[in-house]
C-alpha cells in the first residue's frame, strides 16, 4: 500500500479510488436509508466491511497529502461513525471490540518480534536515558501544567487532591501508542536507527507505564482520600502480573518457535486462535496480554531462527486487522467531547508535545545518539491511543469523584494526539530517510505460486 | 461449553480443512456429511455440548462463511479443473438442476395443497416448496472429484459429470435469491415488488464485485485480502439487513469480480485453498443447528421430507434421461445415470442453512433437515453408484484400490480434462510444478 515508483498511483487512479469510496458510502447510506434503525448483527458485519474498505481507500487518498495510512483509517471511522454521518451506530462500534483484542495481540507479537537482542544491546544506553528522562520529566512536567491549568472538574478538590490528580495526569501523559508506531513502521517498512529506537522505546515504555500507574495510584490515594494510609499492596499484584506475564509469554514464545520450526503451516488460523484463545486465558489469570504477547514475540525472534517467518506471517494477518482496529478507533472518537474540551485539550497536547520534543533532544545528547535520533527521536512519542484511554478509564473507576471529567479530558487529548501523532512520525521517518519500497502487488503474483492464506 | 471453546473448535476444524485443499485429496466423505453429523452430535438436540443461544451468537460468522463459500463458487463459476465449461454441458447442468428443483417444488406444493400442515399457511407453504426446490437442485462437484482421486478416473462421461456438477450451482443459488426477494425484511422502509428486490440483490452483488475489482488495481500484500473480505462483509451485512439472500449476492459478486478483474487467475489461486478451511466449520455449525423437533412434533413434515427426497430422485432420474438424449457419449451409461447425480453437498447445505437462519421455525428447520437428508441420501446411494458406473464404462481403474493419501495425490479434475483428449496415455502422476501450490 505504500507509494513507490512501481505502484505509485496516477491522478486517474486516485480518481477511481475516490469513485469507489463514494460508491461505498452510497451503499452504506442506502442500507441506513432503506432499513433505518436496524440493530441486528448484520449492521456489525456491514460496519466491519465498510470500515475495512473505506479505511483502505481513504488511506490511499490521504497519501497524496503525505499523511500515513493509519490517518486515513482513523478519518474513515470518524466520518462514518456515530458522531458524524451516523452510518455506523454506537452499538455496531461496540461489537467490533473483538477485532481490537486480536489487533492488540498481533501488535504486541509483532512489536516483540521486531526487538532484536543485538539491537537492544547496542541501543541500551540510549533506551535507558530516554525511558528515564521521558518518564520523570513527562510526569513532573505534565503534572505541573495540569496543576496550573486546574480543569473545572477538579476545582472543588483541596490542594493535596489537585496534586494527586496532577500526578495521575502525568502518568496518562507518558503513555505512547505501540499500535500507531507499528502501523507507521509497517507502512513505510522503515529500517534504521530511528525505526529501531522508536520500536524499542514504545514497547518498553508500556511496561514502565504499568509500573508508574501502580506507583501513582498508591501515592495519589492518600492525597485524594484523606485518612487513607499509604499501601503498597498494589505492587504485590503488579509483581504477580508482570512476572506471570513474562513467564507465560516465554512459554508461549517457545511453543510458537517450535511450531514454526516443525510445521509452520496455516499461521493465519494459529494467530487468530492465539489472539482470541490466549487473550481469554490471560484475562482469566489477570495477566497483561500486551506484555505476554510482546515477550512471546521477543522469544521467537531471539531464541529461535524463526523470527523473520513469524514477522511476515503477522504482517500478512495483521494488515487487515489493523485497518479495522484504527478505523473503529476513529469511530470511537467522541467528537462532541472534543468540542467541549478543545481549549484545555489543546493546551495539554501542546505542552506534552513541547516537553516530549525537549526531553527527546536532551536524552539524545546525553546518550550520544545518532543524528537521526537526535533530530527526530520525538517522532514516535506524540501518538496516544488505547493505552492512554485504558489507563484513564482505570483511574476513573478508582476515583469516581473526578473520574468522569478526567476520562473525558483524556479522551479529548488522545483524539488530538491520535490524529496528529502518526502524521508527525511519518514525517520524521521520511526526513530521516528510513522508509523503504512497497510490497509486491497482485499483478506480481500473477505468475508466482499461489500465495499462502 | 463456552463460546471461546466453540470458536477454538471451529478454528481447529478450519485448520484441518485448510490442510485438505480443493478436493485434491479424498479424505472424508465428498458431501462432508460426517461434519454435519458431528455438529448434530454436539448440538443442542443431542449431547447438548453446544447450546442454542451459543449457535445464535455465531450466526454472523455463519453468514460470512456461507457468503465466502458462495463467493468462491461464483469466482470459479463456469470453470471445471481450471478450464472453461463447454456451452452445452453448462446449459445442461443448469437445466438439469432446474428440472430437479422444479420437480421437488411442484411435488411439495401439490402435497401441501391437498394435505394442510398445522402451522404452515399458504405463504409458508409456497416458501417451503420453493425452498425445497432450491435446496435439492444441485449435484455436488466434490463427488466426481472424490471418485476421480480414489480410482484414477478418466473418460468422457466423468468429464461430462464434472462439467455438469460445476455448472449446476447456478440454479439453487438463483432460486434462493428469487425466493428471498419475495420476503424482504420487515424492517425495510422501502415498498418494492419482488422483482425489484431480486434486481437489487443482483445489482448489489454486481456493484460489489466491480468495486472489488477497482480496489484490486495495484493492491499490494494484505490489501488484496482486505478488499476481498471487506466487500464480502459489506455484501453479507447489507443483504442480511434487507432480508435478501446473502449467498446469492456474494455468488453474483464472485461472478462479477471474475468477469471484470484482470487478476481473476491470481485471485482464483489465492481464494480456492480457503474453501475447505471455511467449509468444515460451516458444516459443523449446520449440524449443530439441525432441529428435528418440528418434524417429530408434526408427522406431516416427515412426509414432506420423504417427498422431497423422492422428488429429488425423480428429478435426477429425469436429468439422466435428458443427458443421455443430449450427449451421445453419455448413452452407454444406461437409464440409471441420474442416480449418480444424486450426491449433494456444500451448496445444498448452504442453501438450507440460509433458509434456516432467515426463516427460523418450521420452514427453516425443515429445509435444513431436507438439505442434510439429501446429502446423506447422496452419500449412501450416489458415490459408489458413480464408482461402479465409471468402472463399467472403463473410465475408472477397477483394480486400483483407494490411493494412499496424501502421499500420492491422484488425478484432479484438471488432469481428467487433459487425459480425456489423450486416452491411452500414461496415468497422471503427481502434480506438475505449474499447478497451484496447495
Amino acid at each position: 500500500m505504500s507509494a513507490g515508483p512501481k505502484h505509485g498511483k496516477t491522478w486517474l487512479g486516485r480518481g477511481v479510488d475516490l469513485l469507489s469510496l463514494m460508491i461505498l458510502f452510497g451503499i452504506m447510506w442506502g442500507a441506513t436509508f432503506v432499513a433505518p434503525g436496524y440493530k441486528g448483527e448484520a449492521a456489525v458485519l456491514a460496519a466491519l466491511g465498510f470500515l475495512l474498505l473505506a479505511g483502505t481507500l481513504l488511506s490511499e487518498l490521504v497519501e497524496v497529502l503525505g499523511m500515513p495510512h493509519l490517518s486515513g483509517y482513523l478519518f474513515a471511522g470518524i466520518i462514518a461513525g456515530p458522531y458524524v454521518l451516523h452510518l455506523i451506530e454506537k452499538d455496531a462500534v461496540k461489537h467490533l471490540e473483538p477485532v481490537n483484542t486480536l489487533a492488540i495481540a498481533l501488535i504486541a507479537l509483532a512489536g516483540g518480534a521486531e526487538l532484536r537482542l543485538e539491537t537492544l544491546k547496542r541501543g541500551l544506553r540510549s533506551l535507558v536515558f530516554a525511558l528515564g528522562l521521558h518518564t520523570i520529566l513527562g510526569i513532573v512536567g505534565m503534572g505541573l501544567v495540569f496543576f496550573v491549568l486546574r480543569p473545572a472538574f477538579i476545582a472543588n478538590l483541596p490542594l493535596t487532591g489537585i496534586i494527586g490528580v496532577s500526578l495521575l495526569w502525568g502518568v496518562v501523559s507518558i503513555t505512547r501508542s505501540p499500535s500507531a508506531c507499528l502501523g507507521v513502521l509497517s507502512q513505510t517498512r522503515a529500517t534504521g536507527p530511528l525505526a529501531r529506537f522508536s520500536l524499542a522505546f514504545v514497547m518498553a515504555s508500556d511496561v514502565v507505564v504499568v509500573v508508574m500507574l501502580a506507583t501513582a495510584i498508591t501515592l495519589a490515594r492518600p492525597l485524594l482520600e484523606p485518612g487513607t494510609t499509604l499501601s503498597f499492596s498494589a505492587f504485590r499484584s503488579l509483581g504477580h502480573e508482570i512476572l506471570g506475564s513474562i513467564s507465560l509469554g516465554t512459554t508461549l514464545g517457545l511453543v510458537l518457535a517450535a511450531y514454526l520450526k516443525v510445521s509452520g503451516r496455516q499461521l493465519l488460523v494459529v494467530l487468530i486462535a492465539l489472539g482470541f484463545g490466549a487473550t481469554e486465558v490471560l484475562h482469566y489469570l489477570n495477566y497483561e496480554p500486551l506484555l505476554t504477547f510482546m515477550v512471546a514475540g521477543f522469544v521467537v525472534q531471539n531464541l529461535s531462527k524463526q523470527g523473520d517467518k513469524f514477522i511476515h506471517a503477522i504482517e500478512e494477518t495483521g494488515g487487515v486487522v489493523y485497518v479495522v482496529f484504527f478505523a473503529s478507533a476513529g469511530a470511537h472518537l467522541n467528537v462532541p467531547l472534543l468540542k467541549d474540551y478543545w481549549a484545555t485539550a489543546l493546551i495539554l497536547v501542546g505542552a506534552r508535545a513541547a516537553i516530549t520534543v525537549g526531553t527527546a533532544r536532551l536524552s539524545a545528547v546525553l546518550a550520544k545518539d545518532e543524528p537521526s535520533i537526535k533530530k527526530y527521536g520525538w517522532g514516535p512519542l506524540i501518538s496516544q491511543a488505547g493505552v492512554a484511554i485504558g489507563i484513564a478509564s482505570v483511574i476513573a473507576a478508582k476515583f469516581p469523584s473526578f473520574g468522569a471529567g478526567f476520562r473525558d479530558l483524556a479522551i479529548a487529548c488522545v483524539a488530538l494526539n491520535e490524529m496528529v501523532g502518526p502524521v508527525l512520525f511519518k514525517v520524521a521517518i521520511d526526513r530521516a530517510k528510513e522508509a523503504k519500497g512497497p510490497t509486491p502487488s497482485l499483478s506480481d503474483a500473477e505468475d508466482a505460486p499461489a500465495p499462502s492464506i | 461449553m463456552s463460546a471461546i471453546v466453540l470458536l477454538m473448535g471451529l478454528l481447529l476444524l478450519s485448520y484441518v480443512g485448510s490442510l485438505i485443499i480443493g478436493g485434491r485429496t479424498a479424505r472424508g466423505l465428498p458431501s462432508g456429511v460426517e461434519f454435519i453429523a458431528l455438529g448434530f452430535a454436539v448440538g443442542p438436540h443431542a449431547l447438548g455440548l453446544v447450546e442454542r443461544p451459543m449457535i445464535a451468537e455465531f450466526a454472523p460468522i455463519v453468514q460470512v462463511a456461507l457468503g465466502w463459500l458462495a463467493f468462491v463458487v461464483g469466482l470459479d463459476f463456469g470453470r471445471a479443473g481450471g478450464r472453461r465449461v463447454r456451452a452445452k454441458p453448462m446449459a445442461l447442468g443448469v437445466f438439469c438442476a432446474l428440472l430437479t428443483g422444479g420437480t421437488v417444488a411442484l411435488v411439495v406444493n401439490r402435497f401441501l395443497a391437498y394435505v394442510p400442515v398445522p402451522g404452515i399457511n399458504e405463504t409458508n407453504g409456497l416458501l417451503l416448496a420453493a425452498g425445497a426446490g432450491a435446496v435439492t437442485a444441485e449435484t455436488t462437484r466434490f463427488v466426481v472429484q472424490w471418485v476421480a482421486v480414489r480410482w484414477n478416473v478418466k473418460g468422457p462421461v466423468s468429464t461430462l459429470l464434472v462439467e455438469i456438477a460445476a455448472a449446476d450451482d447456478l440454479a439453487p443459488l438463483v432460486l434462493a435469491g428469487a425466493v428471498f426477494a419475495f420476503m424482504p425484511s420487515s424492517t425495510v422502509a422501502l415498498e418494492m415488488h419482488a422483482g425489484g428486490w431480486f434486481l437489487l440483490s443482483l445489482s448489489l452483488g454486481g456493484l460489489l464485485g466491480t468495486v472489488t475489482a477497482l480496489l484490486l488495481r495495484g493492491a499490494e500484500g494484505y490489501a488484496v485480502w482486505g478488499a476481498l473480505i471487506g466487500t464480502l462483509l459489506l455484501g453479507v451485512g447489507t443483504s442480511t439487513r434487507f432480508g435478501l439472500c446473502t449467498i446469492f449476492v456474494t455468488f453474483v459478486m464472485g461472478i462479477a469480480l471474475a468477469g471484470v478483474s484482470p487478476h481473476r487467475r491470481a485471485l482464483r489461486r489465492m481464494v480456492s485453498p480457503t474453501e475447505r478451511a471455511v467449509l468444515y466449520p460451516m458444516l459443523l455449525l449446520a449440524g449443530a443447528h439441525l432441529n428435528l423437533g418440528p418434524l417429530l412434533e408434526n408427522r406431516m413434515l416427515v412426509a414432506v421430507l420423504a417427498l422431497v427426497l423422492m422428488g429429488r430422485i425423480a428429478g435426477k432420474l429425469l436429468s439422466g434421461f435428458v443427458l443421455r438424449a443430449a450427449v451421445p457419449a453419455a448413452r452407454p451409461a444406461g437409464p440409471l445415470l441420474g442416480i449418480v447425480l444424486l450426491s449433494s453437498g456444500p451448496v445444498s447445505v448452504s442453501c438450507g442453512f440460509v433458509f434456516a437462519l432467515r426463516f427460523p421455525g418450521k420452514v427453516g428447520d425443515t429445509l435444513l433437515v431436507c438439505a442434510a437428508a439429501s446429502a446423506v441420501l447422496g452419500e449412501l446411494v450416489s458415490t459408489f453408484a458413480l464408482k461402479n458406473l465409471l468402472t463399467q464404462l472403463g473410465e475408472a481403474t477397477p483394480a486400483a484400490m483407494p490411493t494412499p493419501l496424501p502421499l500420492a495425490p491422484g488425478p484432479t479434475a484438471e488432469d481428467m480434462f487433459a487425459t480425456t483428449r489423450t486416452r491411452g496415455s500414461e496415468p497422471p502422476g503427481p502434480r506438475s510444478e505449474k499447478e497451484p501450490v496447495t
